[in-house]
C-alpha cells in the first residue's frame, strides 16, 4: 500500500505525464496541498518508489533557465498506476457516507 | 558566492543527483536560506539511509574502531622500538636490551613494518569499499582511534580523497598533500624537545613520524584508492593478500613470543604475556579475509552465471 506522500507524488506526475520532472511535481504538490514540499522529501520518494518499480527516472535535457542543468524526468509505470489505482479505491471506498464538516464544538458533525 | 556555497554543498550528492537538484533550486528561484534548508535536508536524508545498511556499521566500527585501535598501537609499538634502539645506539653505543638478541629485534621491527603495510592497505581498501559515501564519518573515526599521531592529518585525508574523486593526479596529489601534513607536527615535536637531551633526538621523533606515515596512513590510502573504484579484489590478488597478511600475522605472534618468553624469564615466571598481542594481530587481519570471503563469492557468482 501506498504512503499519502508517495501517492501525491505519483498523482502530480501522471496529470504531468511527459512534462513531469522534479521541479514540477514539487510545484503540483505545493499547488494540491498548499504546504511547502521540500526536495528532501521529493526526491528519497521519488527513489522508494523507483526502488519499488512504481516509476523510473531517467536525466533529461538541460535547459537555460536551470542554468544549463538537465531534469531528473519521471514516468509511472503500469505498476505504479495499479498501485495508485488501488490506494484511490481504499481512499474513496473508506470515505464513503463521511461528511467532514466540524461542528461549533470541534467534534465532527 | 550563494551558487558557490550550494554548490559545494551539492558535492556531498551523487554527480547525477546534484545536477537535477540544484537546476530544481535554480528554477524554482527560492531564496538562498531555503535553498540551503532545501539542500541540507537532501544531504541529511541521503546520509540517513546509507546507514540503514549493514556495510557502513562494519566499516565504522570494524575498522574505524577495532581495526584502527590495534594498527595504531602496532605502530606505536614499531616507532617506539626503533626509537628506543636509536637512542641507547646513538647515547650509549650499545643495543637496547629488551630480553632478545639484536637480530631477533631488527627481525621483529622489520616483520611489523611489512606488516603494517599490508594491514594498512587492506584495511583501507575495506574501509573504502563497505563505507561508500558515508566514507566521511568512517575515515574520521579511524583517524580518531589513531588520535595519538594521526588526527591533524584529517583535513588532509580529506582533500586527498577529493583529488581522487576528480581523478587529477589522484596518488601523487594525496602523497604531497599527506607529507605536508607533517609540518603541522613541527611545532608539536619542537615543544617535545623539552623533553629529550638532543634537537637531534627531536628529529629523529619527527623522522619516525614521517616513517610511521608512510607505513600506516599512506598505505590505508593507497588501499582506499582503489577501494573506492571496485568493491571486490580480483581472487589471485585476494588469495595473495589474504597469504601474505597470514604469514605476517603468524610471524608477528610467533616472534612477539621471544619477548613474551624473556619477560618471563625475566621476572622469574611472575609475568604471562603473549594473547594480548595474537588479538592485535588477529584484530588487523581480519579485513583482508572479509576480502578473501568477498572475491569468493564474487567468482562463484561468474561460475554460476557462466
Amino acid at each position: 500500500m501506498l504512503g499519502e506522500f508517495e501517492y501525491l507524488l505519483l498523482s502530480a506526475a501522471a496529470r504531468l505525464g511527459d512534462e513531469a520532472y522534479g521541479a514540477a511535481i514539487r510545484q503540483e504538490i505545493e499547488t494540491a496541498t498548499g504546504a511547502r514540499c521540500s526536495i528532501g522529501a521529493l526526491y528519497t520518494t521519488l527513489d522508494r518508489l523507483e526502488a519499488k518499480g512504481f516509476v523510473t527516472t531517467w536525466m533529461g535535457d538541460p535547459t537555460p533557465q536551470r542554468g544549463g542543468r538537465p531534469k531528473r524526468m519521471v514516468r509511472v509505470t503500469a505498476k505504479g498506476v495499479k498501485e495508485a489505482t488501488a490506494f484511490y479505491n481504499a481512499v474513496t471506498t473508506a470515505s464513503r457516507g463521511v461528511i467532514w464538516a466540524v461542528s461549533p464544538a470541534g467534534g465532527r458533525t | 558566492m550563494n551558487g558557490w556555497l550550494l554548490g559545494v554543498l551539492a558535492r556531498a550528492l551523487e554527480p547525477s543527483d546534484r545536477h537535477a537538484v540544484l537546476g530544481d533550486i535554480a528554477e524554482s528561484g527560492e531564496g538562498i536560506f531555503a535553498a540551503l534548508r532545501d539542500l541540507l535536508g537532501l544531504i541529511l536524508r541521503r546520509q540517513a539511509a546509507l546507514w540503514a545498511h549493514w556495510q557502513p556499521w562494519l566499516a565504522l566500527l570494524g575498522i574505524g574502531v577495532v581495526a584502527g585501535v590495534s594498527l595504531s598501537r602496532i605502530a606505536g609499538g614499531f616507532t617506539g622500538g626503533v626509537f628506543q634502539q636509536w637512542r641507547t645506539y646513538e647515547k650509549y653505543g650499545v643495543h637496547y636490551a629488551t630480553g632478545v638478541t639484536p637480530r631477533q629485534d631488527f627481525a621483529f621491527l622489520a616483520c611489523l613494518a611489512a606488516g603494517l603495510i599490508v594491514w594498512s592497505w587492506t584495511s583501507g581498501f575495506v574501509l573504502q569499499s563497505l563505507s561508500g559515501r558515508a566514507a566521511w564519518v568512517t575515515w574520521l573515526v579511524f583517524c580518531l582511534a589513531t588520535l595519538d599521531l594521526h588526527l591533524f592529518l584529517f583535513p588532509a585525508l580529506c582533500g586527498a580523497f577529493l583529488a581522487t574523486r576528480r581523478r587529477v593526479l589522484p596518488l601523487r596529489y594525496a602523497y604531497i598533500l599527506i607529507n605536508l601534513s607533517i609540518v603541522f607536527q613541527i611545532p608539536g615535536t619542537w615543544v617535545m624537545r623539552g623533553w629529550h637531551a638532543t634537537a637531534q633526538q627531536t628529529w629523529l621523533l619527527l623522522g619516525l613520524s614521517v616513517l610511521d606515515l608512510h607505513l600506516f596512513l599512506l598505505p590505508a590510502l593507497c588501499g582506499a584508492f582503489f577501494g573506492a573504484r571496485r568493491r571486490v579484489l580480483p581472487v589471485r590478488y585476494a588469495y595473495s593478500l589474504g597469504a601474505a597478511v597470514m604469514v605476517l600475522a603468524i610471524l608477528a605472534t610467533w616472534m612477539s613470543g621471544w619477548y613474551a618468553t624473556a619477560e618471563e624469564a625475566w621476572s622469574r615466571g611472575a609475568w604471562h604475556g603473549g594473547s594480548r598481542a595474537t588479538l592485535q594481530f588477529l584484530l588487523v587481519s581480519w579485513p583482508a579475509f572479509y576480502l578473501l570471503i568477498n572475491a569468493d563469492r564474487q567468482r562463484m557468482k561468474e561460475v554460476k552465471t557462466l
